[in-house]
């Protein structure tokens, strides 16, 4: 866009210097043309006021008896003719009757001029000049005549024909300085507006590119704005713009992270019993060892056996307490590394194993063959753990919970999908919403669907909703996400990196 | 700038251009008003007249005459220069003039001689009458017209009253005759004779008066002077019609030019005529057989009209 631009900026002040040009041109043409002919003209006017005067007086001198006009004036036109550098190529004297007294084709003599312009000059007032055009408009001939007069007293006329292709020559000549120098001003001025509009339309340029930039995602850019006038301005404005995407790109983070906080909360409320239940049980046999560890005898193999299971049930509470506080924590900031969904998943699942117990809820995996992907695997767990708990909940009674994974077009789908009472389908498009919830005021955060939905996408994912397949009512949820290639990996980078 | 004004400018510079280039000159020749008859076939008048020195200056001296009289009869008067006073009289004569300004002693001899008509005196520059002058150069030893005896003279055209007439009877006054004199040499106008004085090859010229004073600056001196003369006369030759004489000679003396522009182009130095006075020819004609003798008016004639042809 912006080289379009340039280049119609150019092409447009270019067109325009040509027209001012050949405008100045035509002018400057006129004028020096004028100026040629003019100085031309002066010349031969020059000429024949000489022939004129000199004319008369052979004329006179002739009235007088001093001398033989005809022979001077012969005399005299031949020597004018022979002139180089006037170009003369007729000459001709007339009497007052337009009859030739002599001319530079003897054979003329004493024919009446057959134009009837040059008959006209015995009885004209002052010395004439007119033009005769030959091919292509130029002027062929320039014809120079004077009345051979003193005062009233009229003699005849004289009229040369001069030749004007020297004259035309310097026209010519003048007329390519002008075109030349009308051509190369245009040219100067494309490549200098060329030049000078490119380097005005740098930064546009990179703003632009830097929006586009902008329009995939990534605000994490900065263009120049070191220049002091408009465009330094406008790059400053951008920045600032910028620099108020990035703010509220992280308040809506901080919401996300609080939202996901709040609903993680939730869940923990709802896995408390089990979470009681998980330490409950090895307390209670830790209890019972600890009892008939006092009857034991120290070393015995009864004390190791009873020690062992102390330890044994010790570190299964250690490993649920982990478990609850690695999620209650969750990453500090997103991770994205190389996972494999079914280990996530079995996660999940073991966190809500006493309620599925509990809720009578049977749990079939059907777990294919499918590659890593890439995310955050505390954030999926939570993902996860969520869609159970809402299919676990909304069963209360009882019921089926699927849990299918497979690989098809570069995609990897996970499948939660329940016989509950499923989803009203009118509330499918708002599911997502936050603080949407179906369940009864006070049951809900109505934030869960929302943050899953937020970390599926942070995680270049996507999930829906639909109604059950196979399982007759009750809900589907899938997840896509792509499956993970050797490049995309934070792994790999790191060992790039270190490498 | 508005919208429109961009145009403007285009439109106003692309005038500019095809104006300049439009801007073609040329000045064809133009029939004058007062050459038309010319080309009409109105028959003409020559008028003869005698140059005194540059032709050209008296050509346009005499045209504004020529434009009078033109206006004022149905004829177009044309100048006709003649060399000497010869030429213009043999002209007269022969008809090849049909008017002719000739000095005292030609026009006596052509009213004598072929029965040409007097019409007016010429009045030059304020005067009717004219004097001769003998220059001689400025180291010449001759101090008076005695002194010439033995000398080589140098004079105009015999029926010339300034440059002969009166020369002549400036040395019969100092007791000379031309047998006194060592040659005797004729030139067609004054400017020759000047020449020849300043270039030794006579040694002394008559000239007019009005002319000598110019040679004094050129190395020459005034040695002589004559006395007044009555001046040129402007004739017509026998057989021309009455009433057109007539229309001529109340046209010549009418002072009043045809126009102011006429009268201003003319200067002080346009010729203006007096009345013919007899008593003017008397004294021309007395002072003639005082130089020549019996039949003056007629002997010179015929020699010099063979001289000019």
């Amino acid at each position: 866009m912006a080289h379009s631009s340039t280049t119609r900026y150019q092409l447009t002040t270019s067109a325009l210097t040509l027209v001012v040009g050949c405008v100045a041109g035509i002018v400057a043409m006129s004028l020096r043309e004028r100026a040629i002919i003019e100085d031309a003209l002066g010349e031969r006017i020059g000429v024949v006021r000489n022939l004129s005067l000199t004319s008369v007086n052979a004329l006179v001198g002739e009235d007088m008896g001093l001398t033989k006009a005809i022979g001077l004036l012969e005399e005299l036109i031949r020597e004018t003719k022979e002139r180089p550098d006037m170009e003369v190529e007729e000459i001709e004297i007339l009497d007052v009757r337009g009859r030739i007294l002599t001319h530079t084709d003897r054979s003329r003599f004493a024919e009446i001029e057959d134009d009837p312009l040059a008959r006209r000059v015995p009885l004209s007032n002052g010395v004439s000049h007119w033009y005769q055009s030959g091919a292509a408009g130029l002027r062929s001939n320039l014809l120079v005549a004077s009345p051979l007069r003193i005062g009233s007293q009229r003699w005849g006329g004289i009229v040369v024909r001069f030749g004007m292709a020297g004259v035309n020559a310097r026209l010519t000549e003048t007329l390519i300085q002008i075109l030349s120098l009308v051509g190369a001003l245009t040219l100067v001025n494309f490549l200098s507006v060329g030049w000078v509009v490119r380097r005005w339309m740098n930064p546009i340029t990179e703003m632009t590119r830097q929006m586009a930039t902008v329009q995939s995602g990534n605000i994490d850019v900065r263009v120049p704005a070191d220049r002091q006038d408009e465009i330094g301005v406008l790059s400053h404005q951008f920045n600032l713009m910028l620099k108020g995407l990035r703010r509220a790109r992280r308040q809506r983070e901080d919401i996300a992270r609080k939202q996901s906080n709040i609903e993680k909360l939730a869940a923990l409320g709802r896995l408390s019993a089990g979470v009681a239940h998980e330490i409950n049980n090895p307390l209670g046999g830790i209890l019972t060892c600890l009892e008939s560890l006092r009857y034991a005898e120290v070393g015995s193999p009864r004390h190791q056996e009873y020690t062992e299971l102390v330890r044994s049930g010790l570190e299964r509470i250690a490993s649920t307490v982990q478990q609850l506080l690695r999620f209650a924590r969750g990453p500090e900031t997103p991770k994205r590394v190389r996972l494999d969904l079914h280990q996530v998943i079995d996660e999940a699942l073991a966190f809500s194993r006493f309620q599925n117990r509990q809720n009578r809820v049977t749990v079939v995996r059907s777990l294919g063959e499918v590659p890593n992907v890439i995310g955050d695997p505390d954030l999926l767990h939570q993902v996860f753990l969520n869609l159970i708990l809402n299919a676990l909940q909304a069963m209360p009674d009882g019921g089926t919970l699927e849990v299918g994974t497979w690989a098809s077009d570069g995609l990897v789908t996970v499948v939660f999908e329940d016989n509950g009472p499923g989803i009203p389908q009118a509330d499918h498009q708002r599911i997502f919403d936050p603080f949407f919830t179906t369940k009864e005021v006070g049951v809900g955060t109505g934030l869960g669907l929302s943050v899953a939905l937020g970390i599926v996408e942070a995680n270049e994912g996507t999930i829906e909703v639909s109604d059950s397949h196979g399982l007759g009512g009750g809900a589907r949820f899938s997840i896509h996400f792509p499956a993970a290639r050797d490049i995309e990996t934070e792994s790999t980078d790191q060992k790039d990196e270190d490498s | 700038m508005r919208p429109g004004d961009p145009h403007r400018l285009l439109i106003l510079l692309i005038a500019i251009g095809m104006s300049a280039c439009y801007q073609r000159s040329e000045s064809r020749p133009q029939v004058q008003e007062d050459a038309r008859d010319l080309a009409n076939g109105r028959p003409t008048l020559a008028l003869s007249i005698v140059p005194e020195q540059l032709p050209g200056e008296d050509i346009l001296r005499y045209s504004h005459l020529a434009d009078r009289l033109t206006a004022a009869t149905p004829h177009r008067i044309l100048l006709k220069a003649a060399g000497t006073s010869s030429v213009a009289l043999a002209r007269l004569r022969h008809g090849e003039a049909d008017l002719a300004i000739l000095g005292a002693v030609a026009f006596v001899r052509a009213r004598r001689g072929f029965g040409a008509v007097g019409l007016a005196r010429l009045q030059d520059r304020g005067r009717t009458t004219c004097r001769a002058a003998i220059i001689v150069r400025r180291d010449d030893p001759a101090q008076t017209i005695e002194d010439l005896r033995g000398r080589r003279l140098g004079l105009i055209d015999p029926n010339s009253t300034t440059g002969q007439l009166l020369i002549l009877a400036g040395l019969a006054d100092a007791g000379l005759t031309a047998s006194d004199l060592d040659e005797i040499r004729y030139f067609d106008r004054q400017e020759p004779v000047a020449r020849a004085v300043f270039l030794n090859e006579v040694d002394a010229g008559a000239i007019r008066d009005s002319a000598a004073d110019r040679h004094e600056s050129r190395g020459l001196r005034v040695l002589w002077r004559s006395e007044p003369l009555p001046g040129r006369v402007l004739v017509a030759r026998p057989g021309l019609a009455p009433d057109v004489v007539d229309a001529i000679r109340t046209a010549v003396l009418m002072a009043t030019p045809v126009s102011e522009e006429d009268a201003q182009s003319a200067g002080p130095a346009a010729p203006r005529f007096v009345p013919i006075l007899e008593s003017d020819d008397a004294a021309v004609e007395a002072l003639m057989l005082r130089t020549y003798g019996p039949d003056a008016s007629r002997k010179d004639l015929r020699i010099l009209e063979a001289v000019a042809r």
